[in-house]
């Protein structure tokens, strides 16, 4: 009895513990947050740590993004990005330009900037979250924001 | 002035903070999870990702489309084993499936607006897409599979009627 449901106590708080911030974090890669909770994994084995977690909302978000990109062609509108002056959630217009303009990067770009400059992971988590090497992640990051300045007309 | 990066630290926080703790869904009892790995024969890692498919299940209705059958009315999809036709004037088609049904409620549903269709989320109640009949045509029927994940939308075009799934 004792050990009946351990397991899932442990997935219970795994859950209370991650949930938030992994949501967060989806959220800021697919734009909507009906899509982050769906993006968050069912998570059944308890002795998976928080980095798996992290990889597999990752992953939920580029594949919920390659539908939605599929299914656009076909007419299929998904909610407005919480950064859209249309969704309303976010009232500062510079912000939203800001975010609107990294939702416009690549993908890869994209999830670096959010484990870098949301979740203020290290290169090197990065790089095992996003199985690429660490110096892809510093070129990456690199790029992005020269992007982004571009984009917004500033000099880095 | 604030350095860009800074600038995006703020952004990422300010919408991060959009997602209000309370908003987080309750992982279902040890009971129900329980059940739900009895009843699912899919294999254990790729039930982690389920819900994934869910949240794009109106993108399945759009991937799919590209199957499409002339002359297959919705008369005729019912009985290829589809079911629940969608009258334009109803106001929702519920679609279960046997997982579904353990919750008491599936997972999404569809609304019809008229003109276009939604599918709603139900632990939310939120519209997490629509379905647009292509041009010059009019959905006619909707049906869901038992995967409660994937919708089957018929459109009808100039006294034939195209069948998407």
């Amino acid at each position: 009895m004792t050990n009946a449901h351990a397991p899932d106590r442990a997935v219970d708080e795994l859950y209370r513990i991650h949930a938030l911030g992994l949501t967060r974090l989806a959220l800021l890669m697919v734009g909507d947050q009906t899509a982050a909770e769906d993006g968050w994994p069912r998570l059944l084995d308890p002795r998976k740590a928080p980095g798996y977690l992290r990889v597999a909302v990752v992953n939920g978000c580029r594949s919920l993004m390659r539908s939605r990109n599929r299914a656009r062609l076909l007419g299929v509108q998904p909610a407005p990005p919480v950064w859209s002056a249309e969704a309303a959630t976010i009232a500062e217009e510079d912000r939203r330009a800001l975010l609107g303009a990294v939702a416009r990067l690549p993908r890869r770009q994209r999830e670096v900037l959010a484990l870098r400059y949301y979740l203020d992971l290290p290169e090197q988590e990065i790089a095992s979250s996003l199985r690429i090497s660490r110096g892809t992640v510093s070129s990456t990051t690199s790029r992005a924001l020269a992007a982004l300045a571009r984009e917004l007309g500033e000099e880095l | 002035m604030k350095s860009l990066e800074e600038r995006l630290r703020d952004a990422y926080r300010s919408a991060a903070d959009t997602v209000r703790p309370d908003a987080i869904r309750a992982l279902p009892e040890p009971e129900l999870r329980s059940r739900r790995r009895t009843i699912s024969a899919e294999p254990r890692h790729g039930r982690m990702f389920a819900p994934l498919a869910a949240a794009a299940a109106t993108a399945t209705v759009a991937i799919a489309a590209s199957v499409v059958v002339p002359h297959l009315t919705a008369d005729n999809a019912q009985s290829a084993g589809h079911h629940g036709r969608h009258h334009p004037a109803s106001s929702s088609a519920a679609q279960s499936s046997s997982v579904a049904s353990a919750a008491g409620l599936p997972e999404y549903v569809l609304e019809n607006n008229g003109a276009t269709l939604q599918v709603v989320a139900t632990a939310t109640w939120q519209t997490v897409g629509q379905i647009t009949a292509p041009a010059g045509q009019t959905l006619e029927a909707a049906a869901g599979a038992a995967d409660d994940r994937t919708f089957v939308v018929a459109a009808d075009l100039n006294m034939q009627t195209t069948c998407s799934t």
